[in-house]
């Protein structure tokens, strides 16, 4: 039975050995639909065929060329095989350097006395399946990386019990103004305010619950190192980091935005007075007005004349006109397109 | 006894309005007018202004030196103030004046300005007033 997987392989057999060969390619046909084998006898050659676009899926790999042998041999091999498996086929002899060249990078070692077309099959298909597995992990670790250094908020680790920076992305370093090394070299001391620092140290005393992550939120002051201080929004979860009790925290600098919201406490303050000015001042004069128009019924010439009556409702108008302005020059005083 | 309207306003138009007001409602055909706070609590001080009548004051609250609620707390002082009654007269009325007012015994109501005739026949109709008339 063949593999759906294992067809139209790519395969590279580097060996100097002509039998050795034949019988390699006969027991591949014989268990792999379509098989591209391409063949090197010595170091050079595969070198080129490595380097060609023609790359091979898999490669197999005999210990001993008439160009380059042994651990060196293994090295560059592995080095120009990149992602594509690498096989040794090995004899009794060097047996035990088979082992070792796994260490090298080399992804399996076959012995060449013990080869059957079920042996390599089984080889080919576990070790293709096991480096695409890896690749997946080292994709998966850069992504997750990049998720942490290419964030666009500041974000470090810091040791729990030391407090100093384990690890810090890009954001921190331009926003707080140090470098990767100097962060590395500080403790959370060197940017939190005086106040910040007493209250973090009794924070960290508490005991932990065990089994339950702690997370940590709240507006603290930090200080840049150009000695300005600013206001972040930190949130914080306990993580296990190269071992160690440490918390990954993100600091969202929002000293804008507190100050915006000063801005507009102050403009309500305003506000608020002019709305009571509004109500009393304002209705005083309007209030007369009232009073002497409803009166023209009733008051006698010889307490005001008509032409008296009129001037005081004039005047009354007058002044009401001029606390109106006065409240529309309080209100110009209001910047109320704050620039943000 | 008799019924005595003090009208205390610092606003010289608004006291010619209500003085006449006052007549052709037939409160009082000679009510007194005062300035301010500081004439009104001299006018209070006086026994032969309070002794033998009711006094009904008509009082501004906004005045300067000593403002309407100033005098309230000063009226306090007063011997014989179960005869002094007091109606506040306010320009526009908001919550936190409607409460302090009420925490003065001699207060028996509040107007918001303007004073008008329908208004202070309400007045004659109130239970202190009632008996005059």
């Amino acid at each position: 039975m063949t593999s759906h997987k294992l067809t139209n392989l790519k395969i590279l057999v580097i060996e100097d050995n002509p039998g050795d060969v034949v019988l390699i390619e006969e027991y591949l046909a014989e268990r792999i639909e379509l098989p591209k084998i391409s063949h090197a006898t010595d170091f050079a050659t595969a070198r080129a065929h490595l380097n060609s676009p023609d790359f091979p899926d898999i490669i197999f790999l005999d210990l001993t060329l008439p160009d380059k042998s042994g651990r060196e041999l293994i090295a560059a091999v592995v080095e120009y095989a990149k992602d594509a498996p690498v096989i040794v086929l090995t004899g009794y002899s060097d047996l035990s350097f088979g082992v070792e060249s796994m260490a090298l990078g080399v992804s399996d070692y076959l012995l060449k006395d013990e080869l059957t077309p079920n042996v390599l099959y089984k080889s080919m298909a576990y070790n293709l399946e096991r480096k695409k597995s890896s690749r997946a992990l080292v994709e998966s670790e850069k992504r997750y990386n990049e998720l942490f250094h290419l964030s666009p908020l500041p974000m470090w680790v810091y040791d729990v019990e030391t407090l100093y920076f384990l690890d810090v992305n890009n954001a921190a370093i331009e926003h707080y103004g140090y470098t990767r090394m100097e962060f590395l070299g500080m403790t959370l001391r060197n940017i939190r305010d005086k106040d910040g620092i007493e209250e973090l140290e009794v924070a960290l005393k508490l005991p932990r619950l065990t089994g339950k992550t702690m997370q940590f939120k709240g507006v603290l002051r930090h200080k840049k190192k150009n000695g300005e201080l600013i206001y972040v929004d930190v949130r914080a979860n306990e993580i296990t980091f190269q071992g160690r009790r440490a918390e990954v925290v993100l600091c969202n600098d929002i000293t804008e935005r507190l100050q915006y919201i000063e801005a507009i406490e102050a403009q309500n303050a305003k506000l608020r007075e002019i709305a009571w000015i509004q109500s009393h001042v304002v209705r005083a004069p309007l209030a007369r007005m009232m009073a002497l128009i409803n009166a023209k019924d009733v008051i006698e010439d010889s307490e005001m004349t008509q032409e008296e009556l009129f001037n005081h409702i004039m005047n009354s108008a007058y002044e009401l006109d001029k606390i109106i302005r006065e409240i529309t020059s309080k209100t110009d005083q209001i910047d109320l397109s704050l620039k943000r | 006894m008799s019924l005595k309207v003090v009208i205390v306003d610092d606003d010289p138009v608004i006291r010619i309005l209500h003085k006449t007001l006052v007549q052709k409602s037939d409160l009082d055909q000679t009510p007194t007018l005062l300035e301010n706070g500081r004439e009104a609590w001299h006018f209070l001080k006086d026994e032969d202004n309070i002794k033998g009548q009711k006094l009904l004051l008509l009082l501004d609250l906004q005045m300067p030196e000593i403002n309407g609620f100033e005098l309230l707390d000063l009226m306090k002082n007063l011997p014989n103030q179960t005869n002094v009654f007091v109606i506040m007269l306010l320009s526009s009325v908001s919550r936190a004046d409607e409460i302090k007012a009420s925490k003065y015994t001699s207060v028996i109501g509040y107007i918001e300005k303007p004073l008008n005739l329908q208004t202070l026949e309400q007045v004659k109709t109130l239970e202190k007033i009632r008996q005059h008339f």
